[in-house]
């Protein structure tokens, strides 16, 4: 893989540089490339982690906000190995394990009282029934340990190439397929217990 | 061909089955269910729906963004070229963003002049590269010169924004609501409330329904006091069987042991407003519900600065004995040492305040309303706008402060050591120490948290000290 040539600062339509151009002028210190890339990848970052369960919007702003800033700092060290979507997803999986600790009590709660409330709910016609079944599906999701949770958002829903997450998450490709199927086995389970 | 491992099967699902597994598939039941079982979870998870945040709270993080980065970028490569553009520029545009139909000189933007008819009611909330203009009510005749690669200058208003490239128009709002644009050159890009968009070229208009405006409910012309309290919020990173074995969680107990110098509830320092600037603190102190400074002299002020800015003599004598008595609410008759000037203070704006003196205000403002977000925003623009000037010792400091109180934890962690690098000898040293101590009880960095202990009980403050003797305390405890 060539290595990057970090720029001075950005010349020319940052609209036309590549992404990987955008990350090394970042690493420079180069605002306007910061913004740039906050411009370009923000939606994904900002989908991955409402994907997250649990958290609400001021924890997705932060989660948005420390990854971005993480990116500024971590932008001279990018090789280009896995795509910028790539990377920077995979930095944002990191700052949530680090800074979603301790809400599994919380979703456990909120798990139960989801329970409850779909127990009591009617099921009066297939609007429903689809709601229900996703209300399982979300149970299902905030259910799963969060490197499962990670890897199933990433890869199955964000649909990011395997083998760039495990190198994003810095684990072998063959946890990540494991993690996966695990997740993926449970969340199966959860829905045909919903659908029995 | 025998049935696929698991983690075959897993990449399988995500890459596609190739031809001898299709195959396989066919003739296995068993597989056959956990590929489709494996697929139909995939598609239903697909279908959760996903918020997003809205297009103004998605500016708010990324200027929050771009104002943090800017003061975690190395010294050298701000020095060669970020910081003093934006400096120049910011203390223009910050100088206006408190501005209020001032007549006189229109204040100068990075990009541009605004000016501001009689009555308009706008705030610049970012500088250069990304100008934002956020317009409550009023006319802004605005002026913006080409701008480069990668700067962008907007106008907000409301939900409806405003991106010009190179351009001469007029914007007008009432109540948070763009009502008229007329553009007399150049082009601006629209998005209306709604969400439409539309592009004017010279010459063209847009106007609102001002009709449906004035069936909306009326929006009061001053914003009321924030709470004091702000709404719960859970917390990022309560561990689960941290540290703290019985009684409050760590989090609590810091903020019970240290010194309350992070309580907002003090005035902000400022104890005569310089000449010219006594309608708009009168107006922005009733806007934040503030207690009159002249009538609570005896609240602690936040701020250390011995090096008074121009122009302000007449308060230095008082501010200097007030800076004399950094807010330790436990030891408020014990002053600490005078602390040295630490450069020149930066040039004064227009207004005759110094544009990192204003920030710093707002700032400080916002931290005693408990807005912890715009607090921890302004006191990063104190940095950026003066990087070597007096104020940003302790603007750095309370912002890692406001980024705890916002439980924005991990980036508390981060400004806290960046202000303990920066400001080693900095005389709240030992009072971050212990802070960033319990932050780390939290995120589990044990090592290092009992290091910030060790570095705090040695501290002036006998607060302090007890603080972090809780917290070396509660290391013990979870090594036993």
């Amino acid at each position: 893989m060539v290595k990057l040539v970090p720029l001075r600062r950005i010349s020319g339509d940052i609209t036309e540089m590549s992404d990987e151009a955008l990350v090394a002028a970042c690493g420079t210190g180069d605002a306007p490339a910061l913004g740039a890339l906050f411009d370009r990848f923000h939606a994904a970052v900002y989908r991955f982690a409402a994907r997250l369960p649990m958290t609400d919007d001021l924890a997705r702003d932060d989660l948005v906000q420390a990854t971005f800033l993480e990116v500024r700092r971590a932008a001279s060290a990018f090789r280009g190995t896995s795509s910028v979507k790539t990377w920077i997803l995979g930095i944002a999986a990191n700052v949530a394990r680090h800074t979603l600790r301790g809400e599994r009590r919380r979703r456990v709660h909120q798990a139960g009282f989801l329970e409850r409330s779909v127990a009591a709910a009617e099921p009066v016609d297939e609007q429903v029934e689809r709601r229900k079944l996703l209300a399982r599906v979300a149970e299902a999701l905030s259910d799963l340990p969060r490197d499962q949770q990670i890897a199933f958002i990433l890869c199955d829903l964000e649909q990011l190439p395997g083998a760039d997450v495990a190198r994003s998450l810095d684990i072998p490709e063959g946890t990540l397929w494991r993690r996966l199927h695990t997740a993926r086995k449970a969340m199966r389970q959860a829905i045909e217990k919903a659908t029995r | 061909m025998t049935c696929p491992g698991d983690i075959e099967l897993s990449r399988a699902v995500a890459a596609g089955a190739g031809p001898e597994l299709a195959a396989h598939f066919a003739a296995c039941a068993t597989c056959r269910e956990a590929w489709d079982g494996a697929r139909a979870a995939i598609d239903l998870a697909r279908e959760l729906p996903v918020a997003l945040p809205s297009a103004s709270r998605r500016e708010e993080v990324r200027t929050a963004v771009l104002a943090a980065a800017a003061g975690l970028a190395p010294r050298r490569v701000r020095r060669a070229w970020f910081v003093p553009a934006i400096a120049v520029a910011a203390a223009a545009g910050v100088a206006g963003a408190f501005a209020m139909s001032r007549p006189g000189a229109p204040p100068v933007h990075a990009h541009g002049v605004i000016r501001p008819h009689a009555g308009a009611r706008y705030v610049v909330r970012s500088v250069a590269p990304d100008e934002i203009v956020q317009l409550a009510d009023g006319v802004l005749d605005v002026e913006v010169e080409p701008l480069h690669a990668g700067e962008r200058f907007r106008v907000l208003a409301g939900g409806a924004e405003l991106e010009v490239r190179g351009t001469v128009f007029t914007a007008a709002a009432r109540a948070d609501h763009l009502t008229d644009v007329a553009v007399a050159h150049g082009r601006v890009d629209l998005r209306s409330d709604g969400g439409a968009t539309a592009t004017l070229h010279a010459g063209q208009a847009w106007h609102a329904d001002v009709a449906a405006l004035d069936r909306a409910p009326a929006v009061p012309a001053v914003p009321p006091p924030a709470p004091a309290v702000p709404p719960p919020r859970p917390r990022l990173a309560p561990p689960p069987g941290s540290v703290a074995a019985p009684g409050p969680h760590p989090a609590a107990v810091a903020a019970a042991a240290l010194p309350r110098t992070t309580e907002p509830s003090a005035p902000p320092p400022r104890l005569a407003p310089p000449p010219g600037s006594i309608a708009r603190s009168a107006s922005r102190d009733a806007a934040a519900g503030a207690p009159s400074r002249a009538t609570d002299p005896a609240a602690p002020p936040p701020r250390s600065r011995l090096a008074p800015p121009p122009g302000s003599i007449a308060r230095s004598a008082s501010r200097d004995a007030a800076a004399a008595a950094p807010p330790r609410a436990t030891e408020p008759a014990s002053p600490p040492p005078p602390r040295p000037a630490l450069s020149p203070p930066p040039a004064a704006s227009p207004a005759g305040r110094a544009a990192d003196e204003v920030a710093y205000d707002g700032a400080w403002a916002a931290l005693r309303t408990a807005d912890f977000a715009r607090a921890a925003t302004g006191f990063a623009r104190v940095v950026l706008l003066a990087p070597d000037g007096p104020l940003v010792e302790d603007a750095s400091f309370w912002r890692a402060v406001a980024l705890a109180r916002g439980q924005r934890s991990a980036e508390a962690v981060s400004a806290f050591r960046d202000f303990l690098d920066g400001h080693a000898r900095s005389l709240r040293a030992g009072e971050a120490s212990a802070m960033l101590g319990w932050l780390l009880i939290d995120a589990r960095t044990y090592d290092e948290a009992a290091r910030r202990f060790d570095a705090a009980i040695g501290d002036a403050d006998p607060a302090v000290r007890r603080s972090a003797k809780a917290g070396l305390d509660a290391l013990a405890t979870r090594k036993r």
